[in-house]
């Protein structure tokens, strides 16, 4: 059987993990990683491991690392903020070790396609004092993520495998192995001088980590991934991850005789780098990120080749911010400038959907609070609120309910409106709201509850009853968490009831304390669309652009009059609206 | 034998350009041929301005070098005249007229097929919109659209649908073949 795929490199990942015999994975949606889970929860029907959505990436690395100690394969997979989440304990878990094979499958978002920072994940590998791999293509991903257990259990350590956009969302035509899964009979074994960080355990672990390290670079040294090219040539090309096949097809296009050398992991391979970067007059480096492989580099010529020229982002040449691309490369290598035709062009920003429940709280909030209230905003889609002046701040999960809590501390006038998730509220909101209570914060919080993780695809979250697998679970009641936790008023609203909204926190905006508002209503992915749409009665349309301000794109104003296109959900947010009642459901 | 070719998909979130490169991609693997492509997911994608890029035959990396595609399929006229400069002098595009409009601005669609005439004559510009809401539904632009390429690409027409029949759920199989077969016969240079 051709076992030949065409698979989203995210896909083939969850391939390789399978391959690898993972008995439990664990996560947190996030730009560009969820699809790894999503089609992780497809294989385990088939092969009957665990999958979960975990409510953060903290939660989410210590029960992988839960799964490793009792000597079973655990993977914890995030985008790489996740990781600053989760780095707590991933520093410690170097110290203790790991017993079953412990990966953290991490994407990158270089140009921060879906995210707030480019932060390189690398980073976090050496200072953990964990290995690292990267892989150069699809296909890579999938080999080299079944690869990464036995490294991990070889070394006693949890490996990193660093993804970046253009490898986990791009796909690629990837040949399968045939699948042997296995289960492990193993269990927990007590010993608390390895797993017991207390000081005296943590000075000697130290120790044992920091000796593993040699092991670690002579392990490398063999690795297949870590790759050099035999050709003879005073200049060579050093590449981490997906540039790899930039320079590739350059090489083949332009007949580029430099030798290539595919670096795959952290640590770096020091004695083939050496031999290679010997002789050589010039080397360029092309890596995503930080120049985390040229620094090396600088380090090694050093002791071989102290006159090396070294281009790469250092060096000024490669733009140190952004994704690299084939464009990039092109014209580092061959000193020409790619012609690309420009033409100023409206811009297409991403927008709330037709119908967005958030749409109609942004508009209820922005009437209620006025336009000198102030809006500390969280992560989410929801962050686009940035266009309708309802999102002031945006930090990291969780961050909206903090910020707020710093600033209503001086900005005794003005109202203090926090803006958070559903999801992300579950994520990091609940420790942030206690806080609030607890120091009197004289604030509001809004928790827009559309009843799923809605950025990253649409995961279930521990407020709407089912797992990643899609077994019924507890459903947790936000009006009753938030109470428990101390807030003084919880008002539930429905976001597309407009003027009931208004009524009901007119009455919240009068009283002071800590108050959260629930604004509950399901993202339109989520509930069956009703197949309705809303017309405008061109006759009573008197071209007051008042709907505009629901920010729908649905709608468009035509020869001074508003018009609503296919693309209507059918909310009827913007005819509750209309002060002359020309938008109608168009039957 | 020349089996390369680089498709540009331009347009905006929602429209089903993720589904087109997975039909174009699955019908190059059942035609045995090497195959790769990037695509946007997360914010980008929420009505925002979205570009797929197939490379059918290829074997290096997933984006489409700029001023190289062969075949720019835009299913909205701005985003086509954004995406042109991936386009190759004299590639083909096939660029949907129906607008989606952006909020607080206005374009002419006869100025976006002016930027892309910059790239190439051979442009195929109809609204594909009304014609996919004519074949049955606003949601199958996409394999309307895809279904004028094919016989620009190096793949079969079979190819194409047996790749369909592998990723579109039964309900909607039928007005999607249907409607490949519509943009297909629809002849224009």
């Amino acid at each position: 059987m051709d076992n030949r795929r065409y698979l989203l490199g995210n896909e083939a990942i969850a391939y390789g993990l399978v391959e690898g015999n993972i008995e439990a994975s664990f996560a947190y949606p996030g730009t560009p990683s969820s699809e790894i889970t999503e089609k992780l929860i497809e294989l385990s029907r088939i092969y009957g491991f665990y999958v979960e959505w975990s409510i953060n990436e903290k939660v989410a690395y210590e029960s992988a690392y839960g799964v490793s100690l009792t000597g079973r394969r655990a993977a914890v997979i995030m985008k790489h903020v996740g990781l600053n989440v989760a780095s707590d304990a991933f520093i410690t878990s170097a110290y203790t070790g790991v017993i079953g094979g412990l990966l953290i499958l991490v994407a990158d978002d270089p140009y921060a396609h879906s995210s707030q920072n480019e932060q390189d994940s690398r980073r976090y590998a050496v200072m953990g004092k964990v290995p690292l791999l990267e892989p150069s293509s699809v296909q890579e991903a999938k080999d080299m993520v079944s690869f990464a257990f036995s490294l991990s259990e070889k070394s006693g350590l949890p490996v990193m495998v660093r993804s970046v956009t253009r490898l986990s969302h791009s796909r690629a035509d990837v040949f399968l192995k045939e699948i042997n899964y296995s289960k492990r009979e193993t269990s927990f074994k007590k010993a608390p001088e390895k797993l017991v960080m207390v000081p005296a355990n943590a000075r000697t672990s130290l120790k044992v980590l920091n000796e593993k390290q040699k092991i670690i670079r002579e392990y490398i040294e063999d690795l297949p991934y870590n790759e050099a090219e035999k050709t003879p040539s005073d200049t060579g090309i050093i590449t981490a991850g997906i540039s790899f096949q930039y320079v590739k097809e350059l090489k083949e296009k332009y007949n580029i005789p430099s030798a290539l050398f595919k670096v795959g992991s952290i640590p770096l391979p020091y004695k083939k780098l050496s031999s290679f970067i010997k002789n050589k007059k010039k080397i360029f480096v092309f890596e995503e990120g930080d120049p985390v492989v040229e620094e090396q580099i600088y380090i090694i010529a050093k002791s071989v080749n102290p006159s090396l020229e070294i281009t790469g982002k250092m060096s000024g040449e490669v733009p140190a911010e952004g994704e690299m691309s084939i464009e990039i490369v092109d014209n580092i290598l061959n000193k020409k400038a790619t012609q690309r035709s420009f033409h100023p062009l409206p811009k297409r920003t991403p927008v709330l959907c037709p119908g967005c429940p958030h749409s109609g709280s942004f508009y209820i909030l922005k009437k209620v609070f006025g336009k000198d209230a102030i809006f500390p905003g969280d992560i989410g889609c929801y962050t686009l609120g940035i266009q309708t002046g309802t999102i002031d701040t945006c930090l990291c999960m969780g961050a909206g309910i903090g910020t707020g809590a710093g600033i209503a501390r001086f900005e005794k006038e003005r109202p203090v409106v926090s803006i958070i998730g559903d999801s992300t509220f579950f994520h990091a909101g609940i420790p942030e709201l206690i806080n609030a209570s607890y120091n009197r914060a004289d604030q509001v919080i809004v928790i827009l509850d559309n009843r799923t993780t809605a950025m990253t695809g649409h995961q279930p979250h521990p407020g709407v009853g089912i797992t990643a697998t899609g077994e019924k679970t507890i459903d947790i009641d936000l009006e009753k968490l938030a109470l428990v936790c101390g807030a003084d008023k919880v008002v539930v609203i429905d976001p597309y009831s407009i003027q009931d909204s208004i009524k009901k926190l007119k009455e919240v905006k009068d009283t002071k304390g800590l108050r959260v508002i629930v604004a509950k209503r399901p993202c339109i992915f989520v509930e069956k669309q009703t197949g309705i749409r809303f017309k405008v009665d061109k006759e009573k349309c008197k071209g007051c652009k008042l709907c505009l301000e629901i920010m729908c794109p649905a709608i468009s104003f035509k020869e001074g009059k508003a018009e609503i296109s296919v693309y209507c959900n059918g909310c009827g947010m913007c005819a509750e609206i209309c002060p002359f009642g020309a938008i109608e459901r168009d039957e | 034998m020349n089996k390369r070719c680089d498709i540009l998909i331009a347009g905006v979130g929602g429209q089903g350009i993720i589904l087109s490169s997975i039909i174009l991609g699955n019908a190059c693997i059942l035609e045995g041929l090497p195959v790769k492509g990037a695509e946007v997911h997360g914010m980008a994608q929420r009505g925002g301005s979205v570009e797929a890029h197939i490379r059918i035959g290829c074997l290096y990396g997933p984006m489409i070098p700029v001023n190289s595609a062969d075949i720019l399929i835009a299913m909205e006229p701005l985003e086509g005249a954004r995406y042109s400069y991936y386009l190759k002098k004299g590639g083909i595009a096939i660029v949907n007229t129906f607008q989606i409009p952006v909020m607080g601005e206005t374009y002419r669609t006869e100025d976006m097929i002016t930027i892309i005439k910059e790239k190439t004559e051979n442009i195929i510009a109809k609204d594909f919109t009304s014609a996919s809401i004519k074949t049955g539904s606003i949601k199958i632009l996409n394999v309307l659209m895809l279904g004028v390429a094919i016989r620009y690409t190096p793949l079969k027409k079979e190819s194409i649908e047996e790749s369909i029949r592998q990723s579109i759920r039964k309900n909607f199989l039928e007005i999607n073949l249907n409607a490949l077969n519509q943009g297909y016969n629809l002849q224009f240079i």
